[in-house]
């Protein structure tokens, strides 16, 4: 009897995918309407309006900064959420338990590999606006390797460091930065997250915002993480 | 060697890179425990996909993404098995019995 559902459900869904795929495009043709919009503004463009060669990187930080702007801003509401509903259940009430020790294999491989991992973060991050990559990537990547060292280490020295000064503020380090960047569009171009006018002046804002998107997406990663690895053992 | 001999190698190579990944992706499918599983599942990428990135390094010859290729070996010859290895002591710690052909002791 499930299986039969099953078999209906994917039969109408398969139906109605193939039904729109059909009415897609050729690939590749020239004068269909998403090419005609915006796109060859952008091509024409992109290179010297948005202070970069990469054109996806224009789109994302300069003409569509307020989208971003969003995501970022989603990511950190996320974060708000997820420590609000933590602490509404008060403080711990059991002693934390027992830990299995990490293996002196694991132990040593990650100490190991923290390096390439860190280097390989902060690469994806500064390299973004120009290569493939970016902000959101490379702070995902640099979350992953504190969530591996909280492991590793144990989530109290990690929550020790980043619940201290300036590390705290990392968190909304991102939605901070796109606000700066909107007003000094608006107060200093004339119209919001323009980027400013001498084109070193836009790969260096361009930078900036890419270093506040990473480190503050791997703050509210590593943020969720603790905040749920605490949740478990209560 | 001549180019077809070090292309035929590089080819066996990637054959039998597809061969370790195609034996672990059925003992994850049809192997009873976890430890089973994971045993067929650690033979894909530290041999199945060192076999295959030495075959693409043989192809792509004296090149500037030879040494990538050489890099990725190493990092997954170090990263896999590790996590291998701590999946089993986590599951060892948490209480997995291993299984065993006893009545009483069915697969998960």
């Amino acid at each position: 009897m499930r299986s039969a559902l099953a078999l209906v459900l994917v039969v109408v869904l398969a139906a109605l995918m193939m039904a729109g795929v059909s009415q897609l495009p050729p690939p590749g043709e020239a004068d269909q309407a998403v090419h005609r919009h915006v796109a060859a503004n952008y091509l024409a463009d992109g290179v010297e309006e948005g202070g970069t060669g990469n054109r996806v990187t224009a789109v994302l930080l300069d003409y569509r900064a307020l989208d971003t702007y969003g995501e970022v801003v989603v990511i950190f509401a996320a974060l708000i959420a997820v420590l609000l509903v933590r602490s509404a259940g008060g403080p711990r009430t059991q002693p934390p338990p027992r830990r299995v020790p990490v293996s002196p294999v694991v132990d040593q491989v990650i100490r190991l590999m923290t390096p390439f991992i860190a280097l390989f973060a902060l690469f994806m991050i500064i390299e973004g606006h120009v290569l493939p990559g970016g902000g959101f990537q490379g702070g995902v990547v640099l979350g992953a390797l504190m969530i591996l060292l909280s492991l590793a280490l144990g989530p109290d020295r990690l929550r020790g460091a980043l619940h201290t000064g300036a590390l705290f503020w990392l968190r909304a380090v991102a939605p901070l930065a796109f606000t700066v960047s909107a007003l000094a569009g608006l107060g200093l171009v004339g119209w919001w997250f323009a980027l400013p006018e001498p084109g070193w002046m836009r790969e260096f804002a361009l930078v900036l915002l890419e270093l506040a998107i990473g480190f503050g997406g791997a703050a509210a990663l590593t943020g969720f993480f603790l905040s749920l690895e605490e949740d478990i053992h209560r | 060697m001549t180019g077809l001999a070090l292309t035929a190698v590089a080819g066996l190579l990637i054959v039998a890179g597809c061969g370790f990944f195609l034996a672990g992706t059925i003992g994850l499918l049809r192997l009873p425990d976890f430890y089973c599983r994971l045993h067929a599942t650690t033979k894909c990428d530290p041999i199945g996909a060192v076999l295959i990135l030495t075959g693409a390094a043989l192809l792509s010859g004296p090149e500037i993404s030879t040494i990538r290729i050489l890099a990725l070996i190493a990092l997954i010859v170090i990263t896999s098995p590790t996590a291998g290895h701590a999946l089993a002591r986590a599951g060892w710690h948490a209480g997995h019995v291993p299984w065993t052909r006893e009545p009483g002791n069915e697969p998960e």
